[in-house]
């Protein structure tokens, strides 16, 4: 039991992981706060679900058609509306960002409800088949979500790590001005930033859709675990994202079954509060 | 208290007494939500928009102060008007130890903290059913049973509401508030002065849970029900709104954005349907990124004209050291 | 200033008439019917406005109720308590109904129940099942509908006879929690093991509790979910996922199986579920149960579920009760709903009043419990069969 509670933690801990990346991203380089991150993965599990069922398209093309659109989207939400903010011209951002990204989180959900409708839904399962770890049985569709997960936060970090736009990101994230100084354009680092993080939300939204299934206000609880990674992990650590992906993902899983069920969601929140008391840098973030 | 400010109160007190004769009777209710909402963000104005402290953890408050009314009428046979005190007195003591854990933690931060709290207290809520009611929600009683239950309790609500309003201006106005205010500008010259910068960040989170406290109990008796979605985000989303649109940190702002969140949306149902979220969101989407200077600041520039006009409109003399129209 | 007075007094003058007033009595009776309609069970709430829809149609045909047209008033309640007060409090100050119908989940029911009694206008209840709701006596509220502690008494000898040792998943609020707790109590008593976990009724992942029924010794050979929010058809596809299901027997409280959002989600990992109802091809419907059952399948292309029945009855016995009584008035409308003698769907229906503390009060005490189980796929849906009594 104690084992295949550890996988299942993992599985889950990786999705977690992918969530929490994106928004150390967007915090890091646009330093607001994003209330409408949640959205961006509900609409990328419906992007998913009806490029499967109205498209007829294979399983392969579900995540990637998921990650182009919220890309997209995640992009025009920044140019359109977020702008103003990098472009120093409002006096209280942190205001700003909280009214918009609030406004933003309403908009997309009840435009889900009247587009989408408020039922539930779940698109065909991407492996139907079910895998043994360990002696454990795991569907493949959480295993393919736990693998993708993994890959696309490696990704994400080398990418930040290598490229030449990544190391813009990390320089912006650390300060500003010398970024500018530097050569970064911020407000093209904005945008693409933007579309990157809500990219990687909509892929979390897409891989879990046949596991957790759809409906229009599943973005509530993604939004509030990518902050608890976000927090433990630290502000702006892709490394301390996984990790604390990972912790998070496990410990619930551990703590609801041996502590108690009803409390599995308090577990994030503790977690998260002791880190933003007594190290506020988080696992490996900078002060 | 300034001049005008006793004017206003008293204009509110007056139309509140005779609305139920007026209008139509679903409006006490509608009335009676302003109220509960007016009280709930001169709270969070006096934690934010005096104090400076950004908790988006505020509506666990109002959870706090009404469940403990209820339990307490439901397991010791307290009175609701007892129970208002009681909710209070528990809101601001949790508000007082938050408060203490919360001492060196700053912005962003402490909104996460403040937010983690919150939604700890609503597991709890409804983890504990069996004492809770879980998510079904807690029944409690009437403040006035019988038939007059329903005005009974909205002339509570408009007298509570009152007297919150005639504090918070007080508090804007005295001393106490000047130390507020010197926390939110400028904490470190304040503690160079010699103020007791933590005493007062404490008081005055503390101050602004206690307030939300007696409105969760005012709204558990009124409604005759509590349940875990008073303290949600959605609730947490609602208060920021009004008190940003109303004018942070001014006196008026809550009860201003309370009445435009609350009662002009009753305006707009009839109309609109189920759309009435969608063309808000849309709406707010628009004014905040559009209207050169940010919609806030347009709103803090015509509220104190309309209510000028407004008082003129209705012939009270009005000596105010500014124009009114240009 | 005297532009400024004239200009105010417009500005009065006809913000007083853009008030929404209710509108002043017409030559109508009024029906209320509060349900969830945009969250929450939504999709029960829709059959439950159809439902009224047609039998107010029904009886309009027919001249209508003490000669006037019946006018339908529809608010959704949310499925939330908090809403769903506010909702017919509104719908009971703004439009003069005579009686409201509808109402669904239990824990809003309560709360509505409550502002219904103090406002003087009766309600019946066809499917809110939680002991609560007629155990505080009040003579606004009539149940048509079965309650908790008859339900499980009434399902008990079934798990009696097939089961030694059950689990029962339940959401935390009055239905769940009354009907596990009442389960719970006499399954224990005939000896049978019970194993009792809750729930939050808006959780959407029930892996953690269904690990602990997993990982119980003796192993739970029943498995009984006590649900109607999100969670219902996610439960035994969950339940699937970690390998609790096929081998444990899974019983659903009430016939959501057969709506079409069941086969979406579970497809055939459905087969083999079983859920109680109270009616089946077994049952005799009366003449008016069988032409309802065929007017609501030509009209909506599904039969209707059993509550359906119930609700429609609850109407026709509204309107005959008026017809008796000569009156529409709310208070007079309560005071005769208590003679009812109605020819229903599924029988005779009267309201039995038992002295002393309990739920049976404005209650009808006619029902009867059957278990079907899904056999097989069958286009969008099932083949069922009867497996009790």
């Amino acid at each position: 039991m104690l084992l295949e509670l550890i996988i299942r933690g993992i599985t889950i801990g990786l999705v977690y992981a992918l969530m929490g990346v994106g928004l150390a991203l967007l915090n890091g380089v646009m330093r607001i706060i994003n209330f409408a991150h949640g959205e961006f993965y509900m609409i990328g599990g419906y992007m998913a679900y009806y490029s499967m069922t109205l498209l007829g398209l294979p399983f392969y093309f579900a995540v990637p058609s998921a990650i182009a659109i919220t890309f997209l989207l995640g992009a025009v939400v920044e140019k359109l509306l977020l702008s103003p903010i990098h472009k120093q011209e409002i006096e209280k951002p942190m205001d700003y960002a909280l009214i918009m990204t609030f406004a933003l989180l309403l908009f997309f959900r009840q435009l889900a409800i009247k587009v989408f409708g408020p039922f539930r839904h779940k698109p065909p399962d991407y492996i139907p088949v079910d895998v043994h770890i360990l002696g454990v049985k795991i569907s493949g569709n959480e295993v393919l979500a736990g693998i993708v997960s993994a890959l696309l936060v490696l990704g994400l970090a080398l990418f930040i790590k290598k490229s030449w736009r990544g190391r813009g990101w990390r320089a912006t994230t650390l300060s500003r001005k010398g970024a500018k100084i530097n050569g970064v354009d911020i407000g093209k680092e904005s945008w693409i930033s933007c579309g990157v993080a809500c990219a990687l939300a909509g892929a979390a939204g897409a891989l879990v859709a046949p596991i957790f299934t759809l409906s229009p206000t599943i973005g509530g609880s993604p939004l509030v675990k990518s902050y608890e990674v976000m927090a433990i992990g630290g502000l702006g650590s892709i490394a301390g994202a996984l990790a604390a992906g990972l912790m998070l993902g496990v410990a619930e899983t551990l703590g609801a079954f041996y502590i108690s069920s009803a409390y599995k969601d308090a577990i994030g929140f503790l977690m998260m509060a002791f880190f933003l008391l007594f190290r506020p840098q988080g696992l490996f973030g900078q002060k | 208290m300034k001049r005008n400010e006793i004017i206003v109160a008293f204009v509110m007190i007056t139309l509140g007494l005779i609305a139920p004769w007026v209008l139509p009777s679903v409006w006490t209710m509608v009335v009676s939500l302003f109220c509960y909402y007016a009280i709930l963000t001169i709270g969070w104005n006096i934690i934010f928009g005096y104090t400076g402290l950004f908790s988006y953890g505020h509506v666990a408050f109002p959870a706090i102060g009404g469940y403990t009314s209820a339990l307490l009428a439901e397991h010791i046979g307290l009175s609701p008007f007892l129970g208002l005190l009681a909710g209070g007195l528990a809101a601001g003591f949790m508000g007082v130890l938050i408060g203490l854990l919360i001492l060196r933690v700053r912005g962003f931060y402490l909104c996460l903290v403040t937010w983690a709290f919150a939604e700890v207290v609503n597991v709890v809520l409804k983890a504990e059913h069996h004492v809770t009611g879980g998510t079904g929600g807690f029944l409690a009683p009437s403040f006035v049973s019988g038939p007059n239950a329903e005005l009974g309790g909205y002339f509570i609500g408009l007298g509570l509401m009152a007297l919150t309003f005639v504090v918070s201006a007080l508090l804007y106005h005295s001393r106490w508030g000047l130390y507020l205010f010197a926390v939110r500008d400028d904490i470190d010259a304040a503690e160079s002065m010699g103020v007791k910068t933590r005493f007062w960040k404490v008081f005055g989170f503390a101050f602004g849970c206690a307030w939300a406290g007696v409105a969760g109990a005012f709204y558990t008796h009124y409604f005759n029900l509590i349940d875990p979605s008073i303290g949600g985000l959605d609730e947490m989303g609602k208060v920021c709104l009004i008190v940003i649109i109303g004018g942070l940190g001014t006196v008026y702002g809550p009860v201003l954005g309370s009445f435009f969140v609350v009662i002009v949306a009753e305006f707009l149902r009839g109309w609109v349907g189920g759309y009435s979220l969608l063309i808000f969101a849309t709406i707010m989407i628009l004014a905040v990124r559009f209207v050169r200077g940010g919609f806030m600041e347009i709103i803090q520039v015509i509220s104190p004209h309309l209510r000028d006009k407004y008082l003129m409109l209705i012939g009270k003399k009005y000596m105010a050291p500014r124009e009114i129209s240009k | 200033m005297k532009k400024s007075a004239l200009l105010t007094v417009i500005i009065l003058v006809v913000s007083v008439f853009l008030l929404p007033f209710g509108a002043i009595a017409a030559d109508t009776i009024k029906l209320g019917v509060v349900t969830p309609l945009s969250t929450g069970d939504f999709r029960s709430g829709k059959i439950n406005v159809q439902t009224v829809e047609l039998a107010v149609e029904e009886l309009n045909a027919k001249g209508g109720i003490l000669g006037k047209k019946v006018e339908i008033v529809v608010a959704d309640d949310e499925g939330k308590p908090a809403a769903g007060t506010i909702a017919i409090k509104r719908m009971i100050a703004s439009e003069k109904v005579s009686a409201v119908v509808g109402l669904w989940h239990s824990s809003v029911a309560v709360a509505q129940a409550k502002v219904a009694t103090q406002m003087q206008v009766p309600i019946m209840l066809h499917y809110s099942w939680t002991d609560d709701l007629t155990a505080g006596h009040s003579d606004y509220i009539y149940r048509v509908g079965p309650f908790n502690a008859e339900i499980a008494q009434l399902a008990l000898p079934y798990m009696e006879k097939n089961f030694k040792t059950m689990a029962i998943l339940y959401e935390t609020n009055a239905f769940g929690t009354g009907f596990a707790e009442y389960l719970e109590k006499i399954a224990k008593a005939k000896g049978i093991t019970v194993y009792s976990i809750g729930y939050p009724q808006e959780a959407t992942d029930l892996k953690p509790q269904l690990l602990e029924l997993k990982a119980k010794s003796p192993k739970p050979e029943l498995l009984v979910i006590a649900a109607v929010y999100e969670a219902t058809n996610l439960i035994p596809k969950q339940a699937h996922e970690i390998g609790l299901a096929p081998g444990i027997q899974i019983l659903c409280s009430w016939d959501w199986p057969t709506y079409p959002a069941f086969q979406e989600i579970l497809g055939d990992k459905g087969v083999g579920v079983a859920y109680a109802t109270f009616e089946s091809d077994k049952l005799q419907l009366s003449a008016l149960g069988q032409n309802f059952k065929k007017v609501y399948k030509a009209k909506y292309n599904m039969d209707p579920p059993v509550f359906a029945l119930f609700l429609y009855d609850e109407v026709m016995i509204l309107a005959e009760t008026m017809e008796r009584i000569k009156s529409s008035d709310p208070k007079d409308v309560a005071a005769g709903l208590k003679d009812t003698k109605f020819e229903g769907t599924t029988g005779l229906i009267t309201f039995e009043r038992r002295e002393g503390p309990g739920p049976i009060w404005n209650q009808w005490m006619g029902h009867q419990l059957f278990i079907n189980k899904l056999t097989a796929v069958e286009g969008k849906g099932y083949k069922r069969e009867e497996i009790y009594p």
